[in-house]
């Protein structure tokens, strides 16, 4: 079931934001309204359904219907999970009500250190709200301290105790800070070390799309494995769908097309529709080795971020 | 996932097979899993069984096969039949379309020479009809076989490019030859170096039951995953049922008896009330090594010992 | 010669990599066909390739090199991944 994007705008700017090539300052700011949220709400609900709504943006919680359109979805029986920096009053304000209802949240953090007071005032409060309904996600830096504020973080708020990590992705215009190639095994070590320690406190890692497997090493696989941290390297399925209801493969694809929700019958179709169009250009893979490696070749391991392996690619077109 | 054990009759004798006792005691029976019994059974679950096995002994050799194919077609119940194809494929199933979404077929093969020549073509024929819905099954228990005869199957018949492995493991109280525990490293490192043949001709290779985490270190382990195997180290539920609708375990575990597939109306409670019956006759705890008792890998249920089996073998 | 619009490919080190987006089959070039590739791509004439491959592989033959290209060429084209 799609992302909606109930803003293009957020209360951060973060330089590795995947999301720059179409949110605001590149156009202008816009809000999910709750006549659009309703269309894709039905039009969702045409057809084969897992019942899992993603609410993000920019930050979710800077859209002042994000309360209506969570109980509207509520009412139809719906699981929700709503991806915020949880560092605005909006998200405090929305944590309070809907803390004992069955919503999950996925907070998008950075390191601790960076944070400002009035930032830590919000996410600590909307934290001890929450508990195990929100789970951290942040992105390993490769030039960080190995994160283990993270782990702080979740046994102190008493966190879901599954923390989702990412590897710094390329727009596909390159807009903003992503991995450079040498750094992927820097950073593998890293999360290889989190994982490890996570795992004496019964906390496992999950993991955002476009990590590819060939970043670790044969030891590094077996540890996180051990750990109960097993990798995946599979990409995220859903596709998001802009505040004015355009719908996109994924944000750092964006600017390659996009196809108002209207223009299919159902939300399966759309997905039918992307794959198709974009299903070819995973074969290119991100090394020569892609082409003959077994978990490539299964769709285990999808060879890293997608839009990466666009980047000087010739003829891409949607 | 349930196993319907359809008849006593085989025409292989595979040294490893752990059905071999039930097969030695029951051969002269003449008894069969009904399609009667069947029927009851899917009615009895409320059509809550989505996904079922068909077993022997041989299926081929089940004069009901067909019917009882298409019973589940018509329950849109997906169909995994287990045989070695050694036998002529009865007429009415060499009729379901070669392309059939609704049954897969699950070969246990071995290398050339332990077929008869008849057995063999029997072999060829079947995959030549059904290859697009076949996949190999193969049992680790020499630990000097060449596997190079599974890829070359593969290719020249264009089968799945997926091998369910299997360890041979004891039947309770022994009756088969198995792999002892002592040798699971050695059948560890057996099972990397084919796994690695087969990627280099991109295969994979999968853990069915009775592998052991620690028959791998972590770097072992991580190859394994890298080569796209997908590990296993606790077993699935299987319950095996079988005529009189008696339900037991599984093949090594036969023996520790067996409860009426009537008593209950879904699967998850059928499994307790055979995990209960195996645990008040050999206890909770398992583990092929006395190091299991400590193991972090067992503690996070990562793995479960080994077989239950072992339990009965000194 | 060009290479059609719904080839998609790139360079993955000294080797090309293509896909049809029509139907999804995959191609993997060696290391010469790559060089010849590129070199299409930069629509440099058949005599520039020819002298480009003869100078990095260090060949003399000059009638074997335009004669390998050409077939290659025409296999490409048969193959609908050039025109």
């Amino acid at each position: 079931m799609p992302n909606l994007m109930l803003t293009n705008y957020c209360n951060y700017k973060c330089s590795y934001c995947f999301g720059k090539d179409i949110m605001f300052p590149k156009n202008p700011r816009q809000l999910m309204t709750r006549d659009c949220f309703n269309g894709i709400v039905d039009w969702v609900k045409k057809g084969p359904s897992d019942r899992i709504f993603h609410l993000m943006g920019g930050e979710p919680t800077l859209n002042p219907d994000i309360d209506w359109m969570v109980a509207r979805l509520l009412e139809e029986d719906m699981n929700i999970l709503i991806f915020s920096n949880l560092a605005t009053p909006g998200a405090v304000d929305l944590a309070g009500k809907i803390a004992n209802l069955p919503v999950n949240w996925v907070v998008n953090v950075n390191d601790p250190a960076h944070w400002n007071d009035a930032q830590r005032k919000n996410i600590t409060a909307a934290l001890e709200l929450l508990r195990e309904r929100a789970c951290l996600t942040f992105n390993i830096m490769p030039d960080e301290d190995d994160n283990m504020w993270a782990l702080d973080y979740t046994r102190r708020y008493h966190l879901n105790n599954n923390i989702k990590v990412g590897f710094l992705l390329p727009t596909y215009n390159q807009t903003n800070e992503a991995l450079q190639d040498d750094e992927y095994t820097v950073v593998a070590a890293k999360v290889t070390r989190l994982a490890q320690e996570a795992a004496k406190y019964d906390i496992h890692l999950d993991y955002e799309c476009g990590i590819p497997t060939c970043a670790f090493t044969d030891e590094q696989l077996g540890i996180l494995w051990r750990c109960g941290s097993q990798l995946q390297s599979g990409c995220n399925s859903r596709l998001d769908i802009t505040p004015e209801g355009d719908v996109i493969y994924c944000l750092p694809l964006a600017t390659l097309g996009s196809k108002h929700y209207t223009e299919f019958d159902s939300y399966n179709d759309a997905c039918i529709w992307f794959d198709q169009r974009f299903g070819p250009y995973r074969k290119l893979g991100r090394r020569i080795e892609c082409a003959t490696c077994n978990l490539h070749n299964t769709m285990s391991c999808n060879a890293g971020c997608l839009a990466k392996n666009l980047i000087n690619c010739k003829n891409v077109k949607l | 996932m349930a196993n319907l054990y359809l008849t006593h009759h085989c025409n292989r004798g595979c040294p490893f097979c752990f059905a071999r006792k039930v097969l030695a005691q029951r051969k002269d029976r003449n008894e069969i899993l009904t399609v009667e019994e069947i029927t009851k059974l899917l009615d009895h679950y409320h059509n809550s069984i989505h996904t079922i096995g068909l077993l022997g002994g041989e299926p081929f050799l089940y004069p009901h096969l067909a019917e009882v194919i298409q019973l589940l077609h018509e329950r849109q119940i997906l169909c995994k039949i287990f045989t070695s194809a050694t036998n002529p494929m009865p007429k009415d199933v060499e009729a379901f379309p070669a392309t059939m979404d609704y049954v897969n077929f699950v070969v246990n093969v071995g290398e050339r020479a332990t077929y008869k020549d008849d057995q063999f073509q029997n072999l060829e024929r079947f995959f030549e009809k059904f290859h697009e819905v076949s996949a190999l099954s193969f049992t680790i228990f020499d630990l000097n076989a060449d596997p190079t005869f599974l890829f070359d199957m593969i290719d020249k018949y264009q089968l799945s490019r997926s091998i369910r492995t299997g360890i041979a493991l004891p039947i309770y109280q022994g009756g088969n030859k198995y792999i002892m525990p002592d040798e699971y490293k050695k059948a560890g490192e057996y099972f990397i170096r084919c796994v690695d043949q087969a990627a280099a001709r991109q295969i994979t290779m999968n853990m069915d039951c009775g592998f052991q985490a620690c028959m791998f270190n972590d770097e072992q382990r991580g190859h394994l995953l890298r080569q796209g195997t997908q590990m296993e180290f606790v077993c699935g539920a299987a319950i095996d049922i079988g005529p009189g609708l008696q339900a037991w375990n599984c093949f090594p575990l036969f023996q520790l008896g067996y409860v009426n597939a009537l008593d209950t109306d879904n699967e998850e409670d059928l499994t307790r009330l055979l995990h209960e019956q195996v645990a008040k006759e050999i206890g909770c705890e398992y583990g092929v090594r006395p190091e299991c008792a400590t193991c972090e890998f067992m503690e996070h249920g990562l793995c479960q010992g080994g077989c239950r089996s072992f339990k009965s073998i000194k | 010669m060009n290479v059609l619009d719904n080839i998609s490919w790139k360079q993955l080190g000294d080797r090309v990599v293509a896909v049809d987006t029509n139907n999804g089959d995959y191609y993997t070039l060696n290391e010469v066909a790559s060089t010849i590739w590129v070199a299409i791509s930069e629509n440099k004439t058949l005599d520039d390739i020819v002298a480009q491959i003869m100078e990095e592989y260090d060949i003399t033959d000059e009638a074997k090199v335009r004669q390998d290209l050409d077939t290659q060429l025409a296999q490409w084209k048969e193959m609908n991944l050039m025109a």
